[in-house]
């Protein structure tokens, strides 16, 4: 197939046609990246598999359909047993109310 | 056509009209490396400003899942290859000095989408940027089949009997897409009704509804393809930075007058977003203001990069990008900056660090930054972009956000980190 993708006819047997191609990459270097930006968020074990098991979190909950919950739960806990969680404190500071009755 | 300068280039360029800066510009950085798809920020825009009849297709803020998807479908690889065609093996960066700030990504040898439009010029139905028009069927569904439809895990046999969505491996990342405001716009190159303007005091890009006649070429001029148009008011609309926040005049949000983030950013879970104003000279360069958080990612230390900077159009949205992703795919979206990128992202050192922890840590538009310094913590181990690992060092520093009133609106204290107790020990003493 030649020619500028926009200009291609459709293909009735074919409506499932990607537009890009594959890129080579690695899946378990995602999920550990993943981990460990979490785990710089102040997100521990239990809160990141959470991220895991939800169906909401498309990206995460895809890596758990890939390599299975339990694998899942061993690699985030061997990912965080070297990284560590960093812990962040917000210091109190003047309330912000972004929604304020008007008059009050 | 006139000759601009485009710093992201590291050259001139031709475009349709004089050089004219604002006086401010809205900036914003996106940290790839956090998004999981949540799709929140897309629908605090969604409901936000696109929810009426006609805007059933539009959606301001999108996040596409790279490389298999697009919205839409096919924006990106479908200029790329209109400009390979314009100049076939020519699209190249050349020569690159990471300490020539004016300069920070080398120089562009290639044709931006300007000047392949200009070297067109004498065939018929010619533009002033290179473009196309995506059909109705591109727009329609955004993140159809960019990856496989998980519902949740089921054991095998239980799946219902739906239709079959292709497949292929899991493995991509997500990429958040709202107008860049460009300093040099396409859209705003290509307006018959010269209906669309940047504003000179935040460098927002808007389209004036009473002078658009709907002739869709913004549409088909923007490489982003972030103009949409709207078939029941038989106009153009596009993202406008919320702008009433951004000009914090609502007193019912910002009773203080300071800018407040836009809906897309505020929303963000992940903590991915940071938007800012950022201060332009005279002659269009960013005026250096080391201090300030966007200013200090993007141009300091070049941790955040512009999207497709060869279309031209020196856009304002800059992408910290994603750490698991090969280097050449990284590289023809955001440039030969990818790898310095990514190796100090990947291992912050404290400074770095510090400034990071303030995305998100409020809806103020920051305008300044400073860190206290404290003693060093720790030391943890991180996975560096070949896969191999690197000691990071943690400092228990503290940074300080300020707005546009230079008062303290956010403090983030980086403390020890703690271990998490090994699954195995889990349930002992």
């Amino acid at each position: 197939m030649s020619g500028n993708p926009k200009d291609r006819p459709a293909e009735a047997e074919d409506p499932f046609q990607m537009f890009a191609g594959g890129v080579a990459g690695d899946s378990a270097l995602m999920l550990d990246c993943l981990v460990e930006e979490y785990s710089r968020m102040g997100y521990g074990a239990d809160e990141i598999l959470e991220l895991f098991e939800s169906p909401e979190f498309l990206a995460t909950h895809a890596l758990r359909g890939l390599f299975g919950a339990e694998a899942t739960r061993d690699r985030v806990h061997a990912v965080l047993s070297r990284c560590r969680v960093l812990r962040v404190r917000t210091s109190a500071l003047p309330p912000e109310n972004p929604f304020p009755c008007r008059g009050s | 056509m006139p000759e601009v300068y485009n710093w992201q280039l590291g050259r001139s360029m031709s475009y349709p009209y004089e050089e004219s800066h604002s006086d401010r510009q809205f900036a914003f950085v996106f940290n790839i490396n956090r998004c999981i798809a949540c799709q929140t920020c897309s629908m605090a825009c969604k409901s936000t400003w696109t929810w009426s009849r006609g805007q059933e297709s539009m959606w301001w803020n999108n996040v596409e899942t790279k490389p298999y998807g697009g919205y839409p479908q096919g924006w990106d690889s479908n200029l790329l290859s209109m400009l390979e065609e314009a100049n076939p093996g020519g699209q190249k960066w050349g020569y690159q000095d990471d300490k020539e700030r004016e300069w920070p990504y080398g120089s562009f040898e290639g044709m931006t989408i300007f000047e392949a439009a200009e070297r067109r010029r004498l065939e018929p139905q010619s533009s002033r940027a290179l473009g196309y028009l995506p059909s109705d069927e591109e727009w329609r569904a955004p993140n159809m089949h960019e990856e496989v439809a998980h519902g949740p895990v089921q054991r095998e046999g239980d799946r219902p009997g739906t239709a079959q969505l292709p497949e292929h491996r899991v493995w991509y990342f997500y990429l958040q897409r709202i107008c860049n405001h460009c300093t040099y716009p396409g859209c705003l190159s290509a307006c018959p009704r010269r209906a669309i303007y940047k504003r000179k005091e935040d460098g927002v890009v808007l389209i004036d509804q009473s002078r658009c006649r709907g002739y869709r070429k913004c549409v088909e001029a923007c490489p982003y393809k972030k103009a949409m148009y709207r078939p029941t008011t038989r106009t153009s609309e596009k993202c406008i930075a919320c702008y009433p926040r951004l000009e914090g005049r609502d007193d019912a949000i910002t009773p203080d007058g300071t800018p407040i983030e836009t809906r897309c950013m505020s929303a963000c879970v992940g903590k991915i977003r940071m938007q800012g104003l950022v201060k332009i000279s005279e002659d269009g360069t960013w005026a250096r203001e080391p201090e300030h958080p966007l200013y200090y990612l993007i141009r300091e230390r070049n941790v955040a990069l512009p999207l497709y900077p060869q279309f031209g159009t020196e856009p304002n949205g800059f992408y910290i990008p994603p750490r698991w992703v090969p280097r050449p795919y990284l590289e023809q979206m955001f440039g030969p900056g990818v790898k310095d990128a990514i190796e100090q992202y990947a291992c912050p050192d404290r400074e770095l660090l510090a400034v990071l922890q303030l995305f998100r840590a409020t809806q103020r538009v920051l305008f300044r930054f400073e860190i206290e310094e404290g003693p060093k913590v720790a030391e943890v181990e991180v996975t560096m972009p070949d896969g191999k690992k690197k000691t990071q060092e943690i400092f228990n520093d503290t940074a300080r956000g300020f707005d546009a009133n230079g008062k303290e609106v956010a403090c983030v204290t980086i403390e020890e980190p703690t271990w998490e107790r090994p699954k195995e020990h889990l349930n002992s003493i």
